[in-house]
């Protein structure tokens, strides 16, 4: 294979293959997972499970694609596009990457900031909570991948946990509801697939990672892995979801896991949402950790400016736009706008596959 | 980090400086002893009065003298009973020996040759009982403040030819040796160079104890997490350089340091392995918790109380409430004048001679909480959970770690009293940002856990089982990293075999 | 550096000294335990509540003091009440809400959507009809050391371990919102100074219509939950036979298609006969399959006879429009509510008795 593209990294600051598992499992749960139940619903009902599954097997397909790329390639996103688009176009396409990182990244943590002001505080100040986040955020990516990798290792231990909560709504629901049977068209079914693979977003990521990982080829298994895991989590918190709501009450809870929690209840703690949301911020932190590396990334790759700057003008950017944004329904229309712009981003990968593909085919065929 | 950089400063005295002039200024204290002997040998003595042993001088040395006629130095040094005897004229070398307790001999007052005889006074305290490190099973003996009988004491209990002892001198002023302790063939090389290197790189006047060198050689210097273990039991020692760790002995403190560590390591005390295993891990699960519960309890206890009532259950409500009733102060303010009160208490115990001290702390606590709780100024309840919390945080068995989680307590308040459980959340992944990134001698400090290594698991969070710990921790990169034959101990046999 | 380290500092500083959000320490606050509402005419309704006082001492009698204000809104009422209190007031730990007969014959829905959207507010609060009014109910004294909101609380509680079928604000939701299944609340009533479980007040929608009388609340909840708990006494040849149910499990089948449904419910239960009046032991022994026959015919009578009286006031508390639903799919609530009325719903116990107590 051709490897002419490789990007050199020390060795210290790779990460091993099994981290990408977490890499990949992290990026993909965010907390869209705290709301995703009322979204999935809303098109196929108690039947989006089989949408789940639809949209787990459709992101095993994109991760293929991408490690193909990847390894025909041997760079990351920035070599590829350049060698695919050529500078200028390329160019122009890593910058639009960058941002969709970007956009990412606040929008995970515009949507936790609500969370908070939701459940927990109304009267908190969004800045001051916003520009706490970063700066804890820049702690963490000033240390490098690894550390990043590292925060990630521990927001799926402390996931973990959370998880076995499942069990409280399960006691007080009506099994009955996950009777298996068919009930929507294969077309609601699809379109709900496709609300479901926004919540897989992120994977795509591993485009800048790459260089970073020990063994790239031995790593594609545990993508595919973590991937999978994702799927599995999705699958049972929207099961555990529809066993505890009735079909037509799901519309009405925005917020499906969180008010879960409520019924958790223990003889030392009641109402564990608190706790949960609290627990949550581990979650998210290496979510947005990972975008803003990644999106500050891109820049320094293509201009070899400092990342360092890079990442606090994004910082900056992040922190001004969660201010701004600052009501229910700009909220929402985010959510909405990056779940539109993610999916074309995910799109466009079987674009850059037949791209790559096509280019390698001519490529050989000039050779020989 | 200037720790370690060379500095400008010359910490070789001058280099014209002749013996006369050494001889010169030594000659103004009043312990400085010089005389000349006449018949049989003709010869100029000197030494300090107060650094050597008066047996050496008055039943060795002058007996010799006055029984032969010497008339070189290498004559006296043939025939005096010491050992150790040299002859040199490097002013240096002179001064560092006279200083050290040596006795010099000179034929005449203006000879640059001299012989240097070692009379070192061994004024030392006798090995005792470890008192920081107790444990009831397991070996009684703690280092003492002599470098040498300390490095005999790992020395006896690992009589092996790799055990190597490379020894430095650091302190412009105090030149304290510094002994620097690995078993060759296990220890990394990296990690042997990286310690000798920060050792030799340290600026400073003055080494008086081995935490001295725990603070000039961290990878952090900011940071309130110890990066070297400190222990005073030559068994832990013996242990950790066993398994390809390096170990520091300082002249003149009875406490040993060993590197790389990580952070179970200070969760982990010598009696865990003096225990059958699963009443150690247990004992080592209930200290993290400890830990755990000491760290977090009063910012819960903040954050809980006024920002999330609803997580209390009802049936604690009546109780919490209740106690709180008539307080006047917000419940961080309560758990800060708490908290001081408990810190005060601790102070001043361990400033105080011990007796009064212990005495101090039974009176101190009692009396004050009790009284504080009666007037009014706090609950009850959270009296418990302070007083427990201070408990807890006496559980670690490396002290050291014990100040660190006495101080971390207070920014988690603060966080608490910010945003609640979120601001607990936000303090401890700032902990554990800082943790991630923190190194011992270059390796992670955070290690078993991040990086993630199952095999170091092993002693971790639990102690399994010796005859599953075939192996070396990773964290040390050992070159060889085989403890034993795994296969020829895990042997099956078959029933009635 | 330096200007990095001052501008942490100042950064600290300003989170420090303008972040504390607005708080109220536990003891400042008046938390709510139970609320109650009244209906007072068309347009306005009477909300009250209890507060409880904590004293230092625990030996204290507990002091409550009793709100309530009438307003047209809930909101009003939530500011009304507010302002009658010295602290403010926090519904986090509300147990028990209680909605007196009149107001939930008319429809409770803007109650429910405030219980609902509040996420200071639990999922496993209780909800009761009251026979009479909710403020007197509330106001009343029952126990010296223990406050009305546990007294009732723990009641409410203590019938659900047992006869009663589990409620709360969670289940009662979840019907409320669903299609085919309609919600229940426990019916209360005070009756000289003395609060009583009385019956099951089932739903339609948002209001009340029909109501299960005491003596058939244990057969209610055989057909609605698996337990194993109650008792449950009936007479056999004038004599009084008490069983005690240790494990009862219910299945509901659905037969035919969509258009034309028909449904069994199943009902397994093991029990243990503890008291038999004038009945000797050794009588037992032989009548133990008369019994079970004699309990299996009681049973399976009260509920065929619940489930029409639901057939005709066209409610579905059972929640068969949902098993159809889940079942067979394509759900449509209209035509199912037509056919409701006529379904044919059978109703099949089998019982067990276990043991007949320690003297043969």
């Amino acid at each position: 294979m051709n490897n002419t593209n490789k990007i050199p990294v020390p060795e210290h600051l790779l990460v091993t293959s099994t981290m990408v598992f977490l890499l990949v499992h992290s990026m993909q749960v965010g907390v869209g997972i705290l709301g995703f139940e009322k979204y999935i619903a809303m098109d196929a009902g108690y039947d989006a499970w089989i949408s789940i599954l639809i949209a787990g097997v459709a992101i095993h397909l994109l991760l293929f694609m991408i490690y193909w790329i990847l390894e025909a390639n041997g760079g990351d996103l920035v070599s590829i596009h350049t060698s695919v688009y050529g500078k200028i176009l390329g160019g122009l396409l890593n910058i639009g990457f960058s941002f969709y990182f970007l956009l990412l990244s606040l929008t995970v943590l515009r949507t936790f900031t609500e969370i908070i002001q939701v459940w927990v505080f109304p009267q908190m100040s969004v800045w001051m909570f916003a520009l706490a986040y970063l700066l804890l955020a820049y702690y963490f990516i000033t240390g490098g991948l690894r550390i990043v990798v590292g925060m990630c290792l521990l927001s799926v231990i402390l996931g973990l946990p959370l998880l076995l909560f499942k069990f409280f709504p399960i006691q007080n629901g009506q099994v009955d509801n996950v009777y298996p049977l068919v009930d929507h068209s294969i077309n609601e079914i699809l379109v709900s697939a496709k609300t479901s693979t926004l919540s897989f977003l992120g994977f795509e990521l591993l485009l800048v990672f790459y260089p970073f990982i020990k063994n790239a080829a031995s790593s594609k298994k545990w993508a595919h892995f973590a991937s999978f895991y994702t799927t599995m989590i999705y699958l049972a918190s929207a099961l555990v979801a529809f066993i505890y709501y009735s079909e037509e009450q799901l519309q009405f809870v925005t917020w499906g896991t969180i008010s879960l929690w409520k019924i958790v209840d223990f003889p030392f703690m009641q109402r564990f949402e608190y706790m949960g949301i609290a627990l949550w911020a581990y979650v998210v932190l290496p979510n947005i950790c990972l975008g803003l590396w990644a999106a500050s990334r891109i820049p320094k790759r293509m201009f070899n400016i400092k990342q360092k700057y890079i990442l606090i003008l994004y910082m900056v950017i992040v922190f001004i736009a969660t201010i701004r944004i600052d009501d229910r329904n700009l909220i929402d229309g985010l959510n909405t706008f990056t779940n539109q712009i993610g999916f074309y981003f995910l799109m466009y990968i079987p674009v850059l596959f037949v791209l790559t593909w096509i280019m390698k085919k001519v490529r050989i065929a000039n050779e020989s | 980090m200037w720790k370690w950089k060379k500095g400008s400063g010359d910490q070789q005295p001058n280099h014209n400086e002749t013996l006369k002039d050494l001889m010169n200024k030594l000659s103004q204290s009043k312990d400085f002893m010089s005389y000349e002997l006449e018949e049989p040998t003709n010869c100029v003595v000197s030494y300090f009065e107060t650094m050597i042993e008066p047996k050496t001088i008055n039943r060795l040395i002058l007996p010799t003298l006055k029984r032969n006629a010497l008339h070189s130095l290498e004559a006296m040094k043939n025939n005096i009973p010491v050992e150790g005897l040299a002859v040199t004229d490097d002013v240096n070398i002179i001064r560092h020996r006279f200083m050290q307790g040596h006795i010099i001999i000179q034929m005449k007052k203006s000879d640059k040759k001299v012989l240097t005889i070692p009379a070192v006074v061994a004024e030392n305290r006798d090995v005792s009982i470890p008192e920081v490190e107790f444990s009831v099973v397991g070996p009684k003996e703690a280092f003492v403040e002599s470098l040498d009988t300390n490095i005999n004491l790992v020395r006896k209990r690992l009589t092996l030819p790799q055990l190597i002892v490379k020894e430095v001198n650091i302190g412009k002023l105090t030149k304290t040796r510094v002994a620097i302790l690995y078993v060759e063939g296990v220890a990394n090389e990296e990690n042997v160079n990286t310690v000798e290197q920060r050792l030799e790189d340290i600026e400073y006047d003055q080494i008086n104890d081995s935490s001295y060198i725990t603070q000039m050689i961290a990878d952090n210097s900011n940071s309130p997490f110890p990066q070297l273990l400190d222990t005073e039991r030559p068994d832990r020692v013996t242990g950790s350089l066993v398994e390809g760790k390096i170990a520091i002995l300082v002249d003149g403190s009875p406490h040993g340091l060993t590197c790389p560590t990580t952070i179970v390591e200070f969760f982990s005390a010598s009696d865990d392995y003096f225990l059958p295993w699963h009443l150690a891990s247990a004992f080592r699960l209930i200290r993290l918790f400890a830990v755990i519960f000491s760290v977090l309890s009063t910012p819960l206890y903040i954050a809980i109380l006024t920002y999330h009532h609803e997580m209390i259950p009802q049936d604690l409500l009546a109780t919490i409430v209740s106690s709180r009733a008539d307080i006047p102060f917000p419940p961080i303010l309560e758990v800060i004048i708490l908290e001081l009160t408990i810190e005060l208490l601790r102070e001043a115990g361990a400033r105080l001679p011990m007796k009064v001290g212990q005495t101090i702390g039974i009176v101190g606590g009692i009396v004050i909480g009790t009284a504080a709780v009666e007037a009014g100024l706090t609950s009850n309840v959270l009296l418990i959970i302070v007083a427990l919390a201070a408990l807890a945080s006496f559980t670690t068995p490396v002290y050291q770690i014990g100040n660190t989680i006495r101080l971390v307590r207070f920014p988690f308040m603060i966080g608490a009293q910010l945003w609640g459980l979120v601001g607990v959340s936000l303090v401890m992944a700032f902990f554990i940002a800082h943790l991630l990134k923190l190194r011992s001698i270059g390796r992670p400090f955070f290690a078993p856990i991040y990086p993630l290594r199952f095999r170091d698991l092993k002693d971790a969070f639990i102690r399994l089982p010796f005859n599953k710990q075939s192996q070396r921790p990773i964290q040390t990169r050992p070159i060889d990293s085989e403890r034993f034959n795994q296969k020829r101990a895990s042997e099956k046999r078959d029933i009635d075999e | 550096m330096k200007a990095k380290k001052i501008f942490l500092i100042i950064i600290a500083f300003s989170i420090f000294l303008t972040g504390c959000l607005p708080h109220e320490s536990v003891e400042n606050v008046a938390l709510v335990n139970i609320v109650g509402y009244d209906y007072v005419d068309n347009d306005l309704v009477q909300g009250t509540i209890s507060v409880r006082h904590f004293g230092r001492s625990k030996e204290e009698i507990p002091f409550e003091q009793f709100l309530s204000f009438t307003a047209k809104s809930m909101k009003e009422i939530s500011s009304g009440l507010e302002s009658k209190s010295p602290r403010p007031i926090r519904l986090g730990k509300l147990s028990l809400a209680l909605y007196d007969e009149r107001l939930v014959t008319e429809g409770i829905s803007e109650i429910i959507d405030v219980l609902a959207r509040d996420p200071h507010i639990g999922r496993d609060v209780y909800l009761g009809i009251v026979k009479g009014s909710a403020k007197e109910m509330i106001e009343t004294k029952y126990s010296e050391n223990e406050t009305t909101a546990r007294f009732l609380t723990g009641i409410v509680e203590q019938n659900e371990r047992n006869n009663f079928p589990k409620t709360n604000l969670h289940k009662f939701l979840y019907a409320y919102y669903g299609d085919g299944i309609d919600g229940f609340l426990p019916l209360l009533k005070l009756e000289e100074n003395e609060m009583k479980m009385d019956g099951i007040g089932v739903f339609k929608e948002d209001a009340l219509v029909h109501e299960v009388p005491y003596s058939d609340v244990f057969t209610y909840k055989l057909l609605i939950e698996n337990f194993n708990d109650g008792t449950q006494g009936i007479e056999i040849g004038g004599k009084t036979v008490v069983m005690d149910n240790i494990g009862s499990k219910v299945k509901y089948r659905l037969y035919g298609d969509r258009n034309n449904p028909k449904f069994s419910v199943n009902i397994k239960m093991k029990g243990m006969v503890s008291e038999i009046t004038d009945l000797t032991a050794k009588d037992t022994y032989k009548l133990t399959d008369q019994l079970e026959k004699a309990f299996e015919h009681y049973h399976e009578e009260k509920g065929k006879r619940m489930i029409k009286q639901f057939q005709e006031k066209e409610v579905d508390p059972l929640g068969l429009g949902k098993v159809l639903k889940n079942r067979k799919g394509h759900f449509d609530k209209e035509a199912w509510e037509q056919q409701y009325p006529n379904v044919p719903v059978e109703v099949n116990v089998e019982v067990q008795i276990v043991e007949t107590g320690i003297s043969a």
